[in-house]
């Protein structure tokens, strides 16, 4: 392209805009880079009704829970954790859909036990749309007068069924619970005990209206860098930070340092224990260029053996990874 | 258009590059920056030296005991506090044992007699926290010199615990003062700068005042009312002989060195006019610096020999004025409103200047940087009077007179003013004037 000067304007708009970006750069070079910001979690609201219904716990499965646990709150297994990891950050798949009429035509399963007589009002109340996760007697949904479905039926024997009753009752306490999408029957069928037992041990994924929580594990994720370990955040470590200065305050004692003309703010690193104390010696980052400097180096690593063991409030004591190490400049201008 | 792809792909490729160059890993150190401290002074344990003499051990660690802790910068721990009271010299000291009594910092020693009689004085200094040797020295002198051997050892720990020189091995000029005040015998008195050791210079027939240390050798220059006008002298220190500086009409007053010791710049009166000359000790010729109506007294070099400060009321007021050491324009350097600036002196370090200020009735000591900016007052009320700068530039000593029956005394101050304490002199004291390290 050729500059034509009696028309300087494009080339020279160029320019100036390479310039101007050039100076940018330059510019902006130094700023600090953005810190790590700590992963967001996939939040959804929980009533505590539906918090109840989940953690009444699931017929079929074999192992009984000692207690009932918020699913946010379980501890995960390490394999969760990594699968997680590469999954946590899609979306979390919003729930199933509900049934909200039970299928038409349910698996009749065949009973391995010979059932008596089936009751003799075979009116069914309405199908139970609600996950229940409480053990629900089928044969007494059958057996109600009352048509409409209650979230936890009651058992309400009449007298003269009492034997049967007993018996289906044995049988039912061994079977698996039911799972939710199993116990709606159509009203119109008869009662089938068989199928309504096949349905029983299918081992269908249960639907559950709230999302699975990204579960939390209070140790920290080994090897990501992005992991979901529970991290100190910026503002806390700023916190502590700020903790540790105050106490270094008290430590270092400035009398008789002269400093130079300009400041002098030598590093000193140092790692710490658990329980707050020094974990090895503290060092200076750099070695002392003159007796200024050095007696100035000195103050400070001695401030930092007076101080151990350093006073590490009890909410950051789980983080302790976080505040294992330390490098703290000493800036010293002479005080005149 | 071929010059617009090209630049954005010259910036992406940059940007690229950066990103590459300045993208740091995530590394768990947690850093930041400590811009306060406090000024407490440093714990520290000084044991009797061990050796032959205990009551002269027992004198060691007491100078050095008292020097340390005068400076302000140490806070010796009371030996009736040590766990361990009598440390092996050769041996690592038991550093718990120091901890346990929070000192930070500890002194040992050993006296040993050779054949010949001369005295070997031993000391190390320990760092108690890191549990290492930071100095550890040993000298040979005559038994008597044992104060000055005091003095070193409190240089070496002070040098190498603030990284500046020390100022201890001194001695003060000063004039002390007897009798009533209507009547006071004004003599020459010279001391150690811990106060000990005081002896008479002069007999104290004549008025004898501002006495000022020559920097390179035992001699003190000084003014005195004999029986004509008051004359400058020069005192030795060693022999106790002096000779009249010059031979002037008229006063000739407050008398310095220069600092390489060849010449005395004074001031001498003419009149109602005071101006300032200087004369070559060797050659005894005279250079007149200011030529003005004024009262210009008071002169100090520079520690480089190149400028002067001086005080002048040629504005109207006494202030301060700097000036190249061979005369010319003069720089004024004091502007506090309504104050009247005095005696000003130049550090040894060159980088401050102290003065006497008097303002709205009080006195003051303070300092200020060469160019006038950064003035600090150090300590105020009372009459002070006349500052003196130990040779490190980070101690004054001055004097005080309270008014009334009681006389002038003498105090040091440290240059942040968080260290002032008095000078103990046999009797009333003015006008000090501290040597440099005489070793």
């Amino acid at each position: 392209m050729k500059i034509k000067w009696s028309e300087p304007g494009i080339p020279l708009s160029a320019a100036i805009h390479a310039g101007l970006l050039l100076a940018t750069l330059i510019a902006f070079s130094s700023t600090t880079k953005f810190e790590e910001q700590p992963e967001s979690i996939a939040v959804e609201m929980v009533t505590s009704s539906e918090l109840s219904q989940m953690t009444k716990g699931d017929k079929t499965v074999k192992v009984v829970k000692p207690d009932a646990k918020i699913k946010a709150d379980k501890v995960a297994e390490e394999e969760l954790i990594k699968q997680e990891s590469a999954d946590a950050k899609k979306d979390i798949p919003s729930p199933p859909a509900k049934p909200p009429e039970p299928p038409p035509a349910p698996e009749q399963k065949p009973d391995p036990k010979p059932v008596p007589t089936p009751p003799p009002a075979p009116t069914p109340p309405a199908p139970e749309p609600k996950p229940d996760p409480a053990p629900i007697d089928p044969k007494l949904d059958g057996l109600k007068q009352a048509p409409p479905p209650k979230p936890e039926p009651k058992p309400q024997p009449p007298k003269a069924e009492v034997d049967p009753l007993a018996k289906l009752l044995e049988q039912d306490k061994k079977a698996p619970p039911p799972k939710p999408a199993d116990v709606p029957k159509p009203p119109t069928t008869a009662f089938d005990p068989a199928a309504l037992q096949k349905l029983l041990v299918s081992k269908e994924t249960p639907q559950k209206t709230a999302s699975t929580a990204t579960e939390t594990s209070k140790s920290s994720a080994a090897g990501t860098a992005s992991g979901t370990a529970a991290k100190l955040s910026l503002s806390q470590i700023d916190q502590l930070k700020g903790i540790i200065l105050k106490q270094l305050e008290q430590c270092w004692n400035q009398a008789g340092l002269i400093g130079s003309p300009n400041a002098l703010h030598p590093v000193i690193r140092w790692s710490l224990r658990e329980d707050g104390s020094l974990d090895g010696v503290p060092s200076a980052a750099e070695p002392a260029t003159d007796p200024a400097m050095r007696a100035v180096q000195e103050s400070a690593l001695r401030a930092v053996r007076t101080c151990s063991p350093f006073s590490i409030p009890a909410q950051f004591k789980p983080y302790y990874a976080d505040w294992k190490d330390w490098a703290i400049s000493f800036t010293f201008k002479d005080s005149l | 258009m071929n010059w617009n792809r090209s630049l954005r792909t010259i910036v992406a490729v940059g940007l690229c590059l950066y990103g590459a160059v300045f993208g740091s890993p995530v590394y768990a150190v947690i850093s930041g920056d400590l811009f306060n401290g406090n000024f407490k002074p440093i714990p520290i344990a000084i044991t009797d030296f061990v050796g032959a003499d205990p009551a002269m051990n027992a004198q060691i660690s007491a100078v050095i005991t008292n020097n340390l802790k005068r400076s302000g910068v140490f806070q010796p721990i009371d030996k009736e506090a040590f766990i361990d009271k009598t440390p092996n010299f050769d041996g690592t000291p038991n550093f718990a044992s120091w901890k346990a009594i929070n000192a930070q910092a500890l002194i040992t020693g050993r006296v040993t007699k050779d054949a010949s009689g001369k005295v070997k004085t031993e000391f190390r200094l320990w760092d108690v926290l890191s549990g290492q040797q930071l100095a550890g020295q040993q000298y040979v002198t005559d038994p008597t010199l044992w104060r000055r051997v005091s003095h070193i050892i409190s240089d070496g720990v002070y040098t190498r615990l603030t990284g500046e020189k020390g100022f201890f091995d001194t001695h003060v000029v000063f004039v002390d003062e007897t009798g009533p005040k209507d009547k006071r015998i004004k003599r020459l008195a010279i001391m150690d700068q811990d106060g000990a050791n005081t002896r008479y210079l002069t007999k104290g027939d004549e008025l004898a005042v501002t006495p000022r240390f020559s920097p390179t050798s035992q001699e003190v220059a000084y003014m005195a009312f004999g029986a004509g006008d008051p004359k400058v002298y020069i005192l030795n220190i060693d022999t106790g002989q002096r000779e009249v500086v010059g031979n002037f009409p008229g006063m000739t007053f407050s008398p310095r060195f220069s600092p390489d010791g060849q010449k005395v710049i004074m001031s001498l009166a003419q009149g109602a006019a005071s101006n300032i000359y200087t004369m070559d000790l060797r050659s005894r010729t005279t250079t007149r610096l200011t030529d003005t109506p004024a009262i210009d007294t008071s002169p100090s070099y520079s520690p480089d020999g190149s400028q002067i400060v001086f005080e002048s009321d040629r504005g109207g007021t006494q202030q301060i004025y700097v000036m190249g050491a061979s005369g010319g324009a003069a720089k004024r350097i004091s502007f506090s409103d309504g104050a009247r600036y005095s005696t000003p002196v130049w550090s040894p370090k060159g980088d401050y200047i102290a003065f006497t200020r008097q303002k709205g009735g009080t006195f003051a000591i303070g300092i200020m940087k060469p160019d006038g900016s950064g003035e600090r007052i150090l300590t105020e009320g009372f009459h002070n009077e006349g500052p003196t700068w130990a040779p490190n530039g980070r101690y004054l000593m001055f004097f005080r007179d309270q008014g009334g029956a009681a006389g002038a005394r003498i105090f040091m101050v440290d240059v942040t003013g968080r260290v002032e304490i008095p000078v103990p002199t046999p009797a009333f004291g003015s006008d000090p004037a501290w040597s440099p390290l005489l070793n």
